[in-house]
């Protein structure tokens, strides 16, 4: 109805005395009869074929007419006028005139579907332009046009942008238009249209109003926060999965920049080793199972790196304890081969516990990896003779590699000595963390 | 695919991976994980582009 209300008070803006109207005609327009000279589907002295009429397609009989005489038109196109000017403009009167007949008849009701021809007094269609209203995005799109005459094509897209402004509010009107369509962009350009920031490959994205709604702006924001919290969710399920504290793990809108060989980079996941603080950023993370996998490598480094600190720190305590035990004239408390003797394990228990895995190395260099990925540093480790340095990298990555297989609930395929050595490592992380807390607890009361 | 650089000045191993951890040519990664041979890392969005 409001579609309606807009086309009759469109037709109020004419000039009545210069269109003298006949008591009989259609619903929408009536027939005319006087006034100028002759146009479009009027002869010379039919004056009535220069009149020009907007309507909004309610004349169902009128319409299905004019699909069939533009499809005779179309069929009559001379051979070298197909895929020409004309056809192109035939066939977007058509497809607008179709578009509308099959659209639901509660959106056309409602205007968010409508349809702008104008036609001249002897009734023959000389421009259509079909909309879509789209209300969650408040936005419309024109989904086709054409017209016979750049006059009448502009009309009915004027009448299409008042429809769409004053009635349905829309914030941007836009149609894709190839580049070379001069006539749909020129027409389009006259009434307010510029190319829009999709523009390109070929195409014009011509807008008129906002690039982007206000509900266009809300829901990517509203998206945008959906998606950072299916990562933190993502992210801090993982943590809990693998015996880390969740409440380490947060995201972060930030943009954290780094250069790799000349191209500005964006950090997807951080670790603070310091805090033991796990940063994810969710606008570069795409994929919830890549915030698991993200989130399982950085907290299976900081679990690794933290045990293997510990164990180092043992060792160094073993080696200074065994030094002053010699120095005092007393028994070494190591075997020649560097092993701690019985009697001292339970003094260094780290460094016991880690000691077979020590002669175990091997036998895990053998075991060459779990995944294709911690594969690959396992390749490049034997390249550099399994030095220390390449030998630590792809251990941290095999041991972050098992930790995403477990946070993804995967089987793995390690090796008995890979199996047995992460079982370690995580469960000497869990007793580390259970120290230091005891010993905050501890502190926490001596100094109250 | 992994391969050897010198990054911020230091020698490491640059991982090109997709979701899933599976190594990938350059051009498919998702992600790119940069592995500092004095133990720092960082994961990075191999794409240069926001996610919407």
């Amino acid at each position: 109805m409001l579609l309606r209300a807009r086309s009759i008070a469109l037709l109020r803006d004419w000039d009545e005395s210069k269109h003298p109207r006949e008591p009989a005609g259609s619903p929408e327009g009536g027939q005319f009869a006087g006034g100028g000279g002759g146009g479009e589907g009027g002869g010379a002295g039919d004056e009535s074929g220069s009149m020009r009429l907007v309507g909004t397609g309610q004349n169902r009989e009128r319409h299905d007419n004019w699909i069939e005489d533009l499809k005779k038109q179309i069929d009559n196109l001379p051979k070298e006028e197909i895929g020409g000017e004309k056809d192109g403009q035939l066939n977007g009167m058509k497809t607008a005139l179709e578009l509308h007949r099959d659209a639901p008849a509660k959106l056309k009701g409602a205007g968010e579907r409508s349809l702008h021809t104008v036609q001249d007094g002897n009734g023959k269609l000389l421009a259509a332009v079909y909309t879509q209203y789209n209300s969650e995005a408040n936005y419309s799109s024109v989904e086709s046009m054409g017209g016979l005459e750049h006059a009448a094509l502009v009309k009915a897209l004027e009448h299409m942008v008042t429809h769409e402004e004053k009635d349905n509010h829309a914030e941007r009107i836009e149609m894709t238009v190839f580049d070379d369509d001069k006539t749909r962009l020129d027409a389009l350009k006259e009434i307010g249209f510029r190319s829009g920031a999709a523009s390109g490959n070929g195409v014009q994205v011509m807008i008129r109003g906002k690039e982007t709604t206000q509900a266009e702006i809300d829901r990517a924001a509203r998206q945008s926060a959906e998606h950072s919290g299916a990562i933190l969710g993502a992210g801090q399920a993982t943590a809990k999965l693998l015996g880390y504290d969740s409440k380490l793990v947060r995201v972060s809108k930030e943009d954290y920049t780094f250069t790799l060989t000349g191209t500005v980079r964006h950090a997807a996941g951080l670790a603070h080793l310091a805090s033991g603080v796990i940063t994810l950023y969710p606008e570069r993370i795409y994929s919830a199972d890549a915030a698991v996998g993200v989130a399982a490598h950085e907290v299976a480094h900081q679990k690794y790196q933290t045990v293997l600190n510990a164990v180092q720190a043992q060792r160094t305590d073993m080696n200074r304890t065994d030094m002053k035990e010699q120095e005092a004239g007393r028994p070494p408390i190591t075997n020649p081969d560097g092993t701690l003797k019985p009697e001292h394990r339970d003094l260094f228990p780290l460094v016991a516990r880690f000691e077979k895995h020590e002669q175990n190395l091997d036998a895990r260099i053998k075991g060459d990896g779990v995944t294709a990925y911690s594969k690959d540093y396992w390749k490049e480790a034997a390249d550099k003779g399994h030095d220390m340095t390449s030998v630590r990298s792809a251990s941290h990555e095999t041991i972050a590699e098992m930790a995403r297989l477990e946070a993804e609930r995967e089987e793995s395929k390690a090796s008995p000595a890979w199996k047995s050595y992460y079982k370690d490592v995580m469960k000497t992380y869990d007793e580390l963390k259970r120290a230091e807390k005891a010993k905050a607890l501890y502190d926490r009361a001596r100094y109250c | 695919m992994i391969e050897r650089a010198i990054v911020d000045g230091k020698p490491a191993t640059v991982a090109y991976i997709d979701d899933k951890f599976n190594p990938v040519d350059k051009g498919k990664a998702t992600l790119i994980k940069i592995r500092w041979d004095d133990g720092e890392q960082i994961i990075l969005a191999a794409s240069t582009q926001k996610k919407n």
